[in-house]
């Protein structure tokens, strides 16, 4: 196995890091558990054995990289960035803020704002921020995509909306 | 009275014109809430034991139950064509299917889904009209240790299949089953890492989980590509005829999936998310030479998962009949109906209300007939979303996520799970980490922590003993250790040495 980018080098990494991060928290979080006098019925047991498995998968998968890694630069068959591949993720990561920011936005709002204005409002931005069509087409869809959602959420299914 | 007379008897009830458009009517409307991903099976039998409650038994018992069957079937559709699993059910058909519909094949995905469903369907009535008394009789055998090793059996299970590395498979799992333990301890009442929010005291709900890491993280990536795929390409041109053709050449491991997903539809308590998930295991590890690598969109990787969502629900009812234990959620629905219409399931049913289990069996073949032609007919009107561009698709999918998150459990704060669990499977999904073991983790999660807890209780830690003196629990333990050795490198590629001799 070799990494193809140092992107996803960097990805592996991170990804893998933040699972040792989540074992080890959940390790010491597991131990402050009551132990209710037998150890073994403690609800830190299953908890802390899942801790476990995670910390020594994640080392692992860790370790077996970095060796991959020093193999690769000692061979110097290390990873070959494509500059083509780096610009289009670049790009990619930018395309991603604003939408995230209108769902977040959509997420809190709900329960402040009626559940179908925020929701009309969330389809139109986020559509007119993906370029779906002209304004008006937008709106309309929006408006029916909604309507869609009160008649068989609300009055077929008998949903509860926000 | 003779069994021959007590169906044919069964018949004449069954093939009233009420009941049949009762059947009909049922399975369209599970179609439609199965594939609505966020309206459950659960939710919907739940809602119609209040609105039959003044029926009789047997037109509320046909109507229940032909919506069970279109509900579980229905989940492949949205697992197919917006990779959010309908129902949890579902979750092993997205893996192969979801790429079946980025090549194009879409309606074929569905319509070999159909098939299987309907085979499964079938073989699952079969199995619950003869081996419901033996069936029963073995998943009554059955203890924490058991219980334990099955759900253990079912993640491993999961993370060898939904991903290339069985390492990463495991750590998603690990995840998910650390999820689980989030909320009220389920042995002693005490909250676990709660940190003081009242909303987390009950637990994270795995459906917000499957909504978010599936959906979401699905929409997110859609958008970050911004892909122009020319969608009207994409339902193909297949017929009804290519369907059976590729259920033909998968006719052997259709019947294997059948038989296993009755069986652990008859387990209580495990029910056809794993039966799915452990087919799909057995088609990735048996089909020889599949129409695709496993994961890029092998028909063989829907064909048998659905086949064994299907055969589940026969295998669910046995115990539900035979001993009044209610596999799942919906079983537990159903008995509930039983109970408000004065039925006590039991060892009776088989001695005094022979003719009601003859109407059951019945109502689940025909049931599945309804969804053949239902589900032949809908396919491409159902493949005809793929028609709606992706800028106008994904919002709509987000929206849907919300409600569908929400409706679990009508609080906000399980939206803003669904959105940490989507931002959460975007990175997975960015680093090849697969997503099923982690909503798998959370739903057994809680199973596999009492279980295990209720054994080291049982045999008072002694769990060698535990584990090592029930002959049921050597078998799982034997099967467990195969999944995982299958995918080692070392065992492939001893695999790899001894087929290639065998070839020379």
């Amino acid at each position: 196995m070799t990494f193809s980018t140092s992107s996803e080098k960097l990805k592996e990494y991170v990804i893998l890091i933040a699972f040792l991060i989540f074992g080890i928290l959940l390790l010491i979080a597991s131990s402050y558990q009551p132990s209710f006098g037998e150890s073994n019925q403690s609800p830190g047991v299953f908890p802390a054995v899942v801790a476990i498995i995670i910390i020594f998968t994640s080392s692992f998968m860790l370790i077996k990289y970095l060796v991959i890694d020093f193999r690769a630069k000692r061979t110097k068959k290390g990873p070959s960035p494509s500059t083509e591949i780096e610009i289009e993720q670049k790009d990619q990561k930018g395309k991603l803020l604003v939408p995230l920011i209108i769902i977040i936005l959509y997420a809190l709002l709900i329960g402040h704002i009626n559940f179908f204005v925020v929701t009309f409002l969330f389809l139109a931005a986020l559509m007119f921020y993906l370029k779906a069509g002209k304004i008006k087409t937008i709106f309309i869809i929006s408006l029916v995509v909604v309507i869609s959602f009160k008649i068989v959420f609300e009055l077929i299914f008998k949903v509860i909306l926000p | 009275m003779e069994w021959g007379e007590i169906i044919l008897k069964a018949f004449f009830i069954i093939l009233s014109p009420k009941l049949i458009f009762l059947i009909i009517i049922g399975v369209g409307a599970g179609i439609v809430v199965g594939a609505l991903p966020g309206l459950s099976a659960t939710m919907a039998t739940a809602l119609l034991t209040s609105l039959t409650f003044g029926w009789d038994i047997n037109p509320a018992i046909v109507l229940i139950i032909s919506v069970w069957v279109g509900a579980v079937y229905g989940g492949n559709k949205s697992s197919i064509l917006i990779n959010i699993p309908g129902t949890p059910a579902a979750l092993a058909a997205a893996f192969d299917g979801y790429p079946m519909f980025k090549l194009g094949e879409a309606s074929f995905g569905m319509g070999v889904a159909t098939i299987g469903s309907f085979i499964g369907g079938i073989f699952g009535a079969i199995v619950l009209a003869f081996g419901a008394p033996l069936v029963a009789k073995i998943a009554l055998r059955f203890g924490p240790p058991e219980y334990f090793l099955l759900v253990i059996w079912g993640l491993t299970a999961i993370g060898s299949v939904s991903g290339k590395s069985l390492a990463k498979g495991f750590l998603t799992a690990c995840l998910g089953l650390a999820v689980s333990t989030v909320g009220m301890d389920i042995m002693y009442g005490t909250g676990r890492f709660t940190f003081g929010y009242v909303q987390l005291q009950g637990g994270i709900h795995f459906v917000p989980v499957l909504i978010g890491a599936f959906g979401l993280a699905e929409a997110l990536l859609q958008i970050e590509k911004n892909e122009t795929i020319k969608l009207e390409k994409m339902i193909g041109t297949d017929t009804i005829r290519d369907y059976f053709l590729a259920f033909f050449k998968q006719f052997s491991l259709t019947m294997r999936c059948s038989f296993i997903g009755a069986i652990i539809g008859a387990i209580p308590g495990i029910g056809a998310e794993v039966a799915s998930i452990v087919t799909y295991d057995h088609a990735k590890h048996t089909v020889k030479n599949p129409s695709r690598p496993f994961g890029e969109g092998a028909y063989e990787g829907v064909l048998a998962p659905q086949t064994a969502n299907n055969a589940a629900l026969g295998g669910a009812l046995i115990p539900l009949l035979t001993l009044g234990i209610p596999g799942d959620a919906v079983t537990a629905v159903i008995l509930g109906v039983l109970y408000i219409h004065g039925i006590r399931p039991g060892p009776l049913v088989f001695s005094e209300g022979k003719s009601f289990f003859a109407i059951i069996v019945l109502v689940v073949l025909l049931a599945h007939f309804a969804l053949l032609w239902l589900g032949l007919m809908g396919n491409k009107v159902f493949a005809s979303i793929i028609k709606i561009p992706i800028s106008v698709l994904m919002p709509i999918v987000i929206a849907l996520s919300v409600v569908g998150s929400f409706s679990i459990q009508n609080r906000v704060f399980d939206v803003y799970m669904m959105l940490l669990f989507g931002i959460v499977g975007y990175f997975l999904k960015k680093g090849d980490y697969p997503i099923g073991p982690l909503v798998l983790g959370i739903i057994l999660g809680n199973m596999a922590d009492g279980e295990l807890r209720r054994t080291l209780a049982l045999y008072e830690g002694e769990v060698l003993k535990a584990f090592l003196t029930r002959p049921i629990t050597i078998l799982l333990i034997i099967m467990i250790a195969t999944t995982i050795l299958s995918q080692t490198n070392f065992t492939k590629k001893i695999i790899g040495t001894i087929s290639s001799k065998f070839k020379k």
